[in-house]
């Protein structure tokens, strides 16, 4: 019985100590910095090369054509989106920028594509690239 | 006593994921067995050929998700063994650091998944509990805590800050202390050993003669690594010990293990003092020339390989993956034979089977007569459309 006041110990110990888990809802989770969440796009950067859309593994990346500035755009789709980030490295303006965002549930399907309207949609002004570009 | 078939699986309560045995027994003990897969083929090599290079990074970083480091490194360095284009050296030493990482979670996870299958559930938590760091680092270092999306053809994406480097020095005395509680679990706690020890014994005559691999092979004290038999990329500069054991029995493949966790976290002291300054990222190009080449890596459960066929263009003609699972199922499949019912799970959890890396193609019972046809029209078709 020599172990016992060992495991009392260990016991108290162990009562005593702040849990490991967290009350996710109530306390907020912060993710690291460079935490891959839903990204952001910026339309009046963007010069519709649609690299974007070419090199997008899942297709959750379409171009649309905007009839009123005469330019295409992105359009995501935020449910086939594997947040991989290949859109922001191949994006040599940077239009396309990462957060840390994560809840992305939702119960309106509509509310996981992301499309500038009509109406909001920038006109194209051509210049340099931003970024050196990894892929030729 | 006659003997009785017992089927075991696709959706038993001991298993992961959907596969099938087929016991058969003699009262409790084994006699046979028969291993039948194929419940999740996805299709993934015949996909890759309709995607290009850039994609293909985050497909083969989903053939299998606690390997995932592994599958995108391998395949990388296929693509640039292809185009004749290295990684530079910051990039090599950055790749180590994200694969003995993932290395250490992965041999973490079937650590405590191995606890807790043989009723050891405390000890399960403690493990998943430290595991948790690992996946921090990770998170830390690629940006997601599994599927890392680290690797890229030509590098890495992201360099290793100084808040990563500062996080690992800080965490590193608490992993070694976790991890010698571990040894010192499985070295002396009767109920560990009594379930692992002398349980599967795979000789190391049969581990050589059906190719076993990683560490089901080492456990038998077959001295295989490809990071040491054929080095890549910067083990070339930091020489590893392989771990091997005499035993070979369920036991002395989870030593393996427990014994390659203070390797790896060896390794990444060491590649972080010794990783120089520089570019961590080179152009490549999208279309790549005709050709072919074979990649091989040691991922956590044995060596994987891949072989790519390119008749030039962005998409690959032909890849071919052979994951570690798929050799380590048929000599394990022999270890089954003269154990008890109740050690089937502590002789399969031992190997580390990862059924979803495997399944990519179908295994045809000759002997039984079941052969599955296709058409000579039918692969002229495929042919046909692989061709546009």
């Amino acid at each position: 019985m020599s172990f016992m006041p060992k495991i009392i110990g260990g016991v108290i110990k162990q009562v005593l100590r702040r849990p490991v888990t967290r009350k996710y809802p109530l306390e907020k989770s912060e993710p690291s910095e460079g935490f891959r969440g839903r990204m952001e796009f910026y339309p009046e950067l963007c010069m519709g090369c649609g690299l974007c859309e070419r090199d997008c593994p899942t297709g959750a990346i379409k171009m649309e054509f905007y009839p009123n500035v005469k330019r295409r755009m992105p359009k995501f789709y935020y449910g086939l989106c594997i947040f991989c980030y290949q859109c922001i490295d191949s994006c040599a303006w940077n239009a396309i920028k990462p957060t840390t965002r994560f809840e992305l549930s939702t119960y309106n399907k509509e509310e996981l594509r992301e499309r500038v309207p009509d109406e909001e949609a920038p006109p194209l002004k051509p210049r340099k690239p931003e970024k050196r570009l990894y892929f030729r | 006593m006659s003997i009785v078939t017992l089927p075991f699986g696709p959706q038993h309560p001991a298993l992961e994921e959907p596969e099938h045995f087929r016991f058969k027994v003699d009262g409790e003990i084994i006699v046979d067995v028969e291993v039948r897969l194929g419940y999740l083929h996805r299709g993934i090599e015949r996909l890759m050929t309709t995607k290009s290079y850039i994609q293909n990074i985050y497909l083969s970083e989903r053939i299998c998700g606690i390997c995932n480091v592994a599958h995108t490194t391998c395949y990388t360095q296929t693509v640039e063994q292809l185009a004749g284009v290295e990684a530079p050296p910051r990039a090599q030493y950055l790749r180590l650091i994200v694969n003995e990482l993932a290395r250490i979670h992965s041999h973490l996870l079937i650590i405590g998944l191995a606890a807790e299958e043989i009723g050891f559930e405390t000890m399960f938590m403690w493990i998943w509990r430290d595991r948790e760091i690992v996946m921090r680092l990770m998170e830390e270092l690629t940006g997601n805590r599994v599927m890392s999306g680290y690797n890229t053809i030509g590098g890495v994406r992201r360099d290793a800050t100084e808040k990563f480097i500062n996080m690992f020095k800080k965490k590193t005395p608490v992993l070694k202390e976790s991890f010698e509680q571990i040894k010192k679990v499985f070295e002396e706690d009767p109920i560990v050993r009594k379930r692992f020890v002398d349980v599967g014994i795979l000789k190391k005559a049969d581990a050589i003669s059906l190719s076993a691999v990683g560490p089901t092979a080492r456990g038998s004290k077959v001295l295989i690594d490809v990071r040491y038999d054929d080095p890549y990329q910067a083990y070339k500069e930091i020489p590893i010990n392989v771990i091997t054991y005499d035993e070979g029995d369920s036991w002395a493949r989870m030593m393996v293990r427990v014994d390659e966790l203070f390797e790896s976290l060896r390794l990444i002291e060491e590649s972080i003092e010794k990783m120089p300054k520089g570019d961590y990222r080179k152009t490549f190009p999208r279309r790549l020339p005709e050709g072919e080449s074979i990649g091989r890596v040691e991922a956590p459960r044995g060596e994987l390989i891949y072989h790519l066929i390119s008749k030039g263009g962005e998409k690959p003609f032909r890849i071919k993956v052979r994951t570690p699972t798929f050799s380590n199922l048929l000599p394990i499949a022999t270890t089954f034979k003269g154990e008890t019912i109740a050690d089937i799970p502590a002789i399969l959890i031992s190997v580390d089977p990862c059924f979803c890396c495997t399944e990519r193609i179908e295994i045809v019972d000759i002997n039984k007569g079941k052969v599955w046809y296709t058409s000579r029209r039918e692969l002229s078709r495929l042919y046909r459309r692989d061709q546009k």
